[in-house]
């Protein structure tokens, strides 16, 4: 590798002083990315519990509509369906982990009550009931469960880039750096054996 | 709007023709047999039990169980309608109580559509099909209304409009819902008191008015809430006496439930213990509702024998015409989502 580097003294320092920053920007980074992915383990094991959670709600709610459109009808459960004035609706913020930026999902009227189904009391079913509970957690899973997989996401991306960064220092940059000051501690201890040499020579003469 | 009839019941013509048309509903043979068949096959032969013009009419816009579904309820509402026409007087009065329940139900769908800013293109392709003509003045209140108000104002003049003009004008989905439910049964009660009622209409009637109450009971306990609540809930005339069903809006399990609806001799609790180990076990009010709903077909069934001169057989057709039309539709939506056979045959009554 050809070294474009000038074998001064100052370079020298200057060289010994940014493989010092490098070396600590390096640790840093090494400590990120050993966070994030400490971060990142604990939320896949959440996401992990989350999913098998989601499956099985998933299951129930759908068993409960089929019950419910089978015995009640599917007319009557579309009509049950259109009578709440609130629906679900879902908002996206920001927030920081580590200095990543992941989303927040925040739902509102995922979860209606009774009273927020708007439907009577007196001439309901039960079956519909079932239905509308299970699909009203089966939501709120759903946007817990999107969250949490668009952080993983994040994050995972966010790992890669940091690996990336770590690995460029650790077998890259930081040992072309010490090269180059093996290479300037080498010629200028040539260059003063050559500079001892030539005053000797001078002596004799 | 058919009520306050006057002049002579011809109670022996309309219940020889109910009989006939009872003759003429799908056995409990065939409907096994149906349940046999697969999905493909399921449509087919329901067209040729009868269905088929209204099958022929939602098949070029819908599909699956859809179509038999809305094709199902059309031929439901045509039946009805020609039940009506050959009941005269006081009968006609009778019979019409017990047919405008299903108008009961589409009046909801409007409050519905109306409340929850639903579409009316939705309304009228997927709820309301345009395709069935008794939707025309449901379809045109949710066209032409924005509010309850509107809609309710839009009401007048029927059984349910009267009903909804008695509240308040802020009265939410809710409120109207539980006080078109509330009419209908007290409208249903004092007609079928009346002397050209049959008793055992009148004890059936009370019969499912208790039902409704005990499982609306299941349903509160269910949902948490407070004993005021339960109690404005109760519908008044059922056969289960009014302090029992008020101790049971304090109960706060099912067993509690159970034991004090013991209490009282109208309550038949045979599979009462089975069902409340099946819906804990299930965590559903499935046994429950299933249970109350065999008890009460078999308390049809029972009674379709006595009073053959009287409004009961013309009811007891009705019933069994909207059975058919549940039993049809449980099969074909059942088979559609995959539901197995057991699950369809526990579900079903004849």
């Amino acid at each position: 590798m050809a070294l474009d580097i000038k074998p001064t003294r100052s370079e020298l320092i200057n060289l010994k002083r940014r493989i010092k920053q490098t070396s600590t920007g390096y640790n840093l980074l090494k400590m990120k990315r050993d966070g994030l992915f400490h971060e990142f383990r604990t939320l896949l094991s959440e996401m992990i519990e989350a999913r098998e959670g989601l499956v099985g709600t998933y299951r129930d709610a759908l068993q409960a509509i089929n019950l419910a459109s089978s015995i009640e009808g599917g007319l009557a459960v579309k009509s049950a369906a259109i009578a709440s004035s609130k629906h679900p609706e879902v908002q996206v913020s920001k927030r920081n982990i580590m200095g990543v930026v992941v989303p927040k999902v925040e739902g509102q009227n995922l979860k209606l009550s009774v009273e927020d189904r708007g439907l009577g009391m007196v001439g309901g079913s039960p079956y519909i009931d079932e239905a509308a509970d299970a699909y009203s957690l089966l939501v709120e899973k759903v946007v817990k469960a999107a969250e949490m997989e668009a952080t993983l996401k994040r994050l995972l991306e966010e790992i890669e880039a940091t690996k990336r960064r770590v690995n460029a220092l650790e077998f890259k940059v930081i040992p072309e750096m010490k090269e180059a000051q093996t290479f300037i501690q080498l010629r200028l201890e040539e260059m003063e054996r050559e500079e001892t040499f030539r005053l000797k020579r001078f002596k004799n003469k | 709007m058919v009520r306050a009839q006057s002049g002579r019941s011809n109670v022996y013509n309309a219940s020889a023709r109910a009989k006939a048309r009872k003759a003429s509903l799908i056995d409990q043979t065939r409907m096994r047999q149906l349940v046999q068949q697969g999905t493909d096959s399921i449509g087919a032969s329901i067209g040729e039990m009868g269905y088929r013009a209204e099958m022929d009419l939602y098949a070029s816009r819908m599909s699956g169980a859809d179509a038999v579904e809305a094709a199902l309820f059309h031929n439901l509402d045509n039946d009805l309608a020609e039940v009506l026409r050959f009941c005269q007087g006081k009968l006609k009065s009778i019979v019409a109580i017990y047919v405008e329940r299903f108008d009961y139900e589409k009046a909801k769908t409007v409050l519905r559509a109306v409340n929850g800013g639903a579409s009316d293109e939705m309304i009228e392709s997927q709820i309301l099909p345009s395709e069935n003509p008794r939707n025309a003045t449901w379809l045109t209140i949710v066209k032409n209304t924005e509010g309850l108000d509107e809609a309710v104002e839009a009401m007048a003049g029927t059984p349910w409009g009267q009903t909804l003009a008695k509240l308040d004008a802020e009265s939410t989905l809710e409120v109207m819902e539980n006080a078109l439910d509330m009419q209908y049964f007290a409208d249903a009660l004092r007609a079928v008191k009346d002397k050209e009622g049959s008793p055992q209409l009148l004890k059936y009637l009370r019969m499912e008015i208790d039902h409704r109450n005990v499982i609306n009971e299941f349903r509160s306990i269910r949902m948490g809430m407070t004993s005021e609540q339960r109690q404005a809930m109760i519908i008044p005339g059922g056969k289960i006496d009014a302090a029992t069903m008020k101790q049971a809006c304090v109960t706060e399990t099912d067993e509690e439930l159970i034991d004090v609806l013991r209490r009282s001799s109208s309550f038949d609790d045979n599979g009462f213990d089975e069902a409340r180990a099946d819906s804990e076990r299930l965590g559903s009010l499935d046994p429950y509702a299933e249970l109350l709903s065999h008890q009460r077909h078999a308390v049809l069934r029972r009674f379709s024998h006595l009073s053959p001169v009287s409004a009961f057989p013309i009811i007891h057709y009705i019933e069994k015409k909207a059975l058919e039309v549940r039993n049809l539709r449980l099969l074909v939506r059942g088979k559609a989502v995959g539901l197995p056979k057991e699950v369809l045959e526990a579900h079903m009554d004849y």
